[in-house]
């Protein structure tokens, strides 16, 4: 895997949760309906079996409940909530990838700026 | 479904449970449950049901042995840490060697250094000296260098090795990452003070007994038998407790932070 790969695999892994709880902030969703909100983000999901042991873990952690429930088409399915903890966790998440995201966006445009002085 | 789709997806569902082996049997059999549901689900979406579909469907899902693992690893993991189970942190210790590569390696050279370690804890700790004829005399001097490089790499190596445990073993939830570094900050204290106090009294009740000596001829084995009620001193005595928690350090680390798991405040609730 080359350096690049691995860094967006980085920025992947860490961007998910936040993305999964913010899935779920919209209401319930079970596991293969996460996956095809998530795949509206090009290249966020790679296998999307990966997603089952982030739920669990999350479902451990205390942040999502889960359910299983009968649903008029297809099969039983597991359907995951947010929990009151989730949901602070989720802004607390949210609040942190937005302060993360300005302050990395007004350094690449300044260093944008330079360049384009420096040329 | 036909029945040649249906043998691809139980063969799928085989691999998944191979990779959960060591999971409990109702986290596999959820697990599995959740799978079967996603594929269905997957399946119903696409216009065509063909066995190439299903194909597809399953590539997408990924490799079940990859997933399967990362899942069964963070329940053994979390049963360990949150029961205060030391049976169940070995096993996932043990799963981990035996599942990934870093945990392979990880485990190896905790291996190797904690046995370095132990040698230096031999010399140090008994004060090992040679009698008339044999090879080595050790002096107060020798002893307690060995004993304090002992000290050194044996809490090293353990503090080395529960930072990686944490790091990789547990896997990558960013929300209680800084809630687990500061439990393995609190562990490595703890496997710290253990393993001084050990080398204070070893060598200590060591020195006060004027060492151990080996006769010509004499294996280690014969030494140990000499710590045996029938044949020992108090001293001994003392100082085999000392090389005990010496050596067991991070063990009884790792199992202090446990039973103290839940009275000490988490930093990241």
């Amino acid at each position: 895997m080359g350096e690049d790969a691995k860094w967006m695999t980085q920025i992947r892994r860490g961007a998910l949760e936040l993305c999964i709880l913010s899935i779920l902030g919209r209401g319930k969703r079970y596991g293969y309906d996460i996956v095809q909100a998530l795949t509206e983000a090009d290249g966020l999901v790679i296998g999307e079996g990966t997603i089952y042991p982030l739920l669990n873990r999350l479902k451990h952690e205390g942040l999502v409940d889960a359910e299983w429930q009968s649903s008029p088409q297809g099969p039983q399915r597991k359907y995951y909530t947010l929990t009151p903890k989730g949901e602070t966790r989720l802004m607390r998440m949210r609040d942190e990838w937005q302060r993360f995201a300005t302050d990395v966006e007004r350094l690449l445009g300044r260093q944008g700026d330079e360049g384009g002085e420096r040329g | 479904m036909n029945r040649e789709q249906a043998g691809l997806v139980e063969a799928y569902l085989q691999r998944l449970a191979r990779g959960m082996r060591g999971a409990s049997k109702d986290v596999a059999r959820e697990a599995e449950r959740e799978i079967r549901a996603h594929i269905e689900d997957a399946l119903g979406a696409l216009p065509a049901q063909s066995p190439e579909a299903l194909m597809q469907v399953l590539e997408r899902l990924g490799r079940p042995e990859d997933y399967g693992r990362d899942m069964a690893l963070f329940m053994m993991v979390d049963r360990g840490y949150r029961e205060r189970s030391l049976p169940h942190m070995l096993r996932s210790t043990l799963f981990w060697a035996l599942t990934t590569v870093t945990g392979a390696v990880v485990v190896l050279a905790f291996g190797l250094l904690f046995a370095a370690a132990s040698g230096l804890l031999l010399l140090g700790g008994l004060g090992l000296r040679g009698a008339a004829g044999g090879a080595v005399a050790w002096s107060a001097g020798g002893q307690l260098i060995a004993g304090l490089l002992a000290l050194l790499a044996l809490p090293m190596s353990a503090r080395w090795f529960v930072g990686q445990y944490v790091r990789h073993a547990v896997p990558g939830s960013q929300a209680r990452r800084a809630d687990r570094e500061d439990w393995a900050r609190r562990t490595e204290r703890r496997i710290l003070v253990t393993a001084a106090a050990g080398f204070a009294l070893s060598l200590a009740a060591g020195l006060a007994s004027g060492g151990f000596t080996i006769q010509p001829g004499e294996g280690l084995v014969d030494l140990l038998t000499r710590l045996r009620p029938s044949g020992a001193t108090p001293w001994a005595w003392l100082c085999g407790l000392g090389l005990l928690l010496l050596g067991l350090a991070p063990l009884i680390g790792v199992a202090w932070s446990a039973l103290r798991q839940g009275s000490e405040p988490e930093i990241d609730q």
